[in-house]
């Protein structure tokens, strides 16, 4: 263990890589301080860019967006209200409220030493977790595989912040719109209208940059979007010795819980903050200070939101199984590349696994060092107006997707699905399902097809094989889950309510 | 329930039932040997079902009443349109007009009307914009950007 990451150490620090983490870093948490623009629209918008670099450095640069994105999106939660990242909500309680009592140094210092302690363990825990897991994995076959992407399936619609049944419908538009171009196993044209366009399938770079680049910045110019920045007296950003005391036994329960719900197929890094501070406020001998300014509010989530990026790694680099959409971009990073992530990542790029991984290292070291000295900077960025970023933004993703193929149709998918990413947005219709199901549809596929080659035609195999049994098994937990639930909740319900005696 | 929301669910339906005619006229196989068009058939029916429950979900719920909220919202939605078709029509002159002039109408036309600043604002942004774009992607990163007449 220690020579791999003595190895990964040694790829990680190479001039070129070093140059990609902190290039990625740097725009994580440049986006991440910027409302309006997310890690998914940032990672989709440079996944051009990403085509003359080297698989390692591409990987690295990727990574470094979503974990800097992560530091950066606490910034806007604690001067502005307004979370930089979905993933900075909860920040936004107790953050603002200490900008607000005078101490948004504390608060910023605290999420940024917060998060630089959580990232660093768990990318100790995706040291020690990712090759026994990798290792089992090897054993997998069709039948395995598609169970386990119908678990991931499920948890994604099961965790949909709407409706469930309008994020199935989007998770099966997402693996039918996957099946568009030539077939995988005998290369007949599907769906392609004698388009040359199609005939390669909907390319993901034009698909993702348009529902959640352009889908993101014309919802915003719906709503006019505006921040008013709180001119707070930023002093003091080294902890005191009480805010160490009170954030210690926070900071490691966040990064537990961030590391091991990150692990968890569809639920990203926005869940665990809610949890870690719904964890807080439980465990704490005074809840009712919650949301009035405490500093456990901000360093619970904060090292809940990085540890879960590291934790989202493992199915990705073990299983090659994105559990999120930030993962599917990532995974995407790595199919442009050639490179497919799974059981035999390790074997067949030690370098690309283990540079990646030590890489996270040198990249939450360089994040400490970026954000404490450079939240000045940040704060002055912030009152850059919105009307000036969109442009900018449409005007990238437009010479992204241009660029990669020199072919104008591309950019016009991009723009039918910013439409489409848009009016998703309004209707209540989660783009995340659709882009993970058309990221994993073509290895579902191929998985549910090679399976019925080997049976026979027979879907028993899916419960006749013990692992995929047990993995179909869980899917289905999953998803009668919320209806065993609610009889539950009724009944004890109605024994609360029933009167004693 | 909005009247949108019910046009949405009816759009994806109707998208599902396009998907099954088109998913059926390519080979299906047989369950021991799936052929191109089982995946896309069966994938096109799940989704169909599903977006026909939402349909109904909608049909059934009571259709709300406009609010003031709405009209700020069809105001938004116009800037939205806006912009949408602008990008279009840059998408399609970018080619015979070369990047330098479609870029620099683009930014211009989105810095005057859609968030509006002052014309020397709009106008000079959109300047700095080509140039820096030119210097970034077509210098540095080595991009191949359609050029217009004159070269730009």
């Amino acid at each position: 263990m220690l020579e791999s990451l003595a190895f990964g150490l040694q790829v990680a620090v190479q001039p070129a890589n070093v140059l990609a983490c902190f290039v990625g870093v740097f725009v994580g948490t440049l986006i991440g301080v910027l409302p309006g623009i997310g890690p998914v629209a940032t990672m989709s918008l440079l996944l051009p860019v990403t085509f003359a670099m080297s698989p390692t450095a591409a990987i690295i640069m990727m990574a470094g967006i979503y974990y800097g994105a992560m530091y950066g999106g606490s910034t806007t939660s604690i001067l502005v209200n307004i979370p930089g990242e979905a993933a900075s909500v909860v920040t936004c309680l107790d953050g603002y409220r200490m900008a607000r009592q005078g101490r948004a140094g504390a608060a910023l210092g605290m999420a940024a030493f917060g998060s630089f302690i959580a990232g660093t363990l768990s990318v100790l825990g995706l040291m020690l977790l990712a090759p026994p897991l990798a290792r089992m994995a090897l054993e997998f076959g069709p039948p395995e595989i598609f169970a386990l992407l119908l678990i991931g399936f499920t948890m994604v619609t099961w965790l949909a912040s709407g409706s469930r049944l309008k994020a199935l419908a989007m998770a099966l538009l997402g693996l039918f719109l996957g099946t568009i171009g030539l077939d995988p196993i005998t290369a007949t044209p599907r769906l392609t209208f004698g388009s040359l366009t199609l005939s390669d399938g909907i390319g993901l770079v034009p698909m993702i940059m348009g529902l959640f680049g352009v889908g993101e910045v014309l919802g915003n110019i719906e709503r006019g979007l505006r921040q008013e920045v709180l001119r707070p007296e930023i002093r003091g950003l080294w902890p005191t010795r009480q805010d160490w005391k009170d954030s210690a036994a926070p900071i490691a329960r966040g990064s537990l819980l961030g590391f091991l719900l990150g692990i968890l197929p569809g639920v990203g890094a926005i869940i665990p903050t809610f949890v870690s501070y719904a964890l807080e406020k439980r465990v704490s001998r005074r809840p009712e200070r919650f949301g009035s300014g405490v500093i456990e509010g901000v360093a619970a989530p904060e090292a809940a939101n990085n540890a879960a990026t590291a934790g989202a790694m493992i199915p990705l680099l073990t299983l090659g199984i994105a559990p999120n959409v930030v993962m599917a971009v990532l995974l995407g990073a790595f199919l442009i590349q050639g490179v497919q992530p799974g059981p035999l990542l390790m074997r067949e790029h030690p370098d690309v696994f283990w540079g990646v991984v030590a890489s996270m290292y040198v990249g939450n070291a360089m994040l400490l060092v970026l954000n404490v000295p450079l939240i000045g900077l940040w704060v002055q960025l912030l009152r850059v107006p919105y009307a000036f970023l969109f442009p900018l933004i449409l005007l990238f993703s437009v010479i992204g997707v241009y660029g990669v193929s020199s072919n104008i149709w591309d950019v016009v998918i991009m723009l039918v699905f910013g439409a489409l990413g848009y009016a998703m947005r309004k209707l209540g219709y989660e783009p995340a399902p659709l882009v993970l199901a058309f990221v994993l549809g073509k290895l579902a596929e191929e998985s549910v097809r090679q399976s019925l080659l080997m049976s026979r035609g027979s879907f028993a195999i899916l419960v006749e094989r013990p692992i995929a049994a047990v993995l179909l098994a869980v899917a289905v937990l999953i998803m009668i889950a919320p209806a065993l639930a609610r009889p539950l909740r009724a009944a004890l319900a109605s024994t609360r309510s029933a009167p004693a005696g | 329930m909005t009247l949108a929301q019910r046009v949405a669910a009816a759009a994806l339906t109707a998208f599902g039932v396009a998907g099954i005619v088109g998913a059926a006229g390519l080979p299906f196989g047989t369950l021991t040997v799936p052929a191109a068009g089982f995946f896309p058939l069966c994938t096109a029916a799940g989704f169909t079902v599903v977006a026909a429950a939402v349909l109904v979900r909608t049909l059934r719920a009571p259709l709300a009443h406009e609010t003031p909220d709405d009209a700020t919202s069809r105001r938004g939605l116009v800037r939205a349109g806006v912009t949408l078709a602008a990008l279009l029509a840059y998408t399609f002159v970018l080619e015979p007009a070369g990047f330098g002039l479609a870029t620099f109408a683009l930014i211009a036309f989105l810095l005057r009307v859609v968030e509006p600043r002052p014309w020397p604002v709009a106008l000079g942004g959109a300047a700095a914009t080509v140039i820096a774009t030119h210097v970034v992607f077509r210098v540095w990163l080595g991009v191949r950007l359609p050029a217009g007449p004159g070269g730009f």
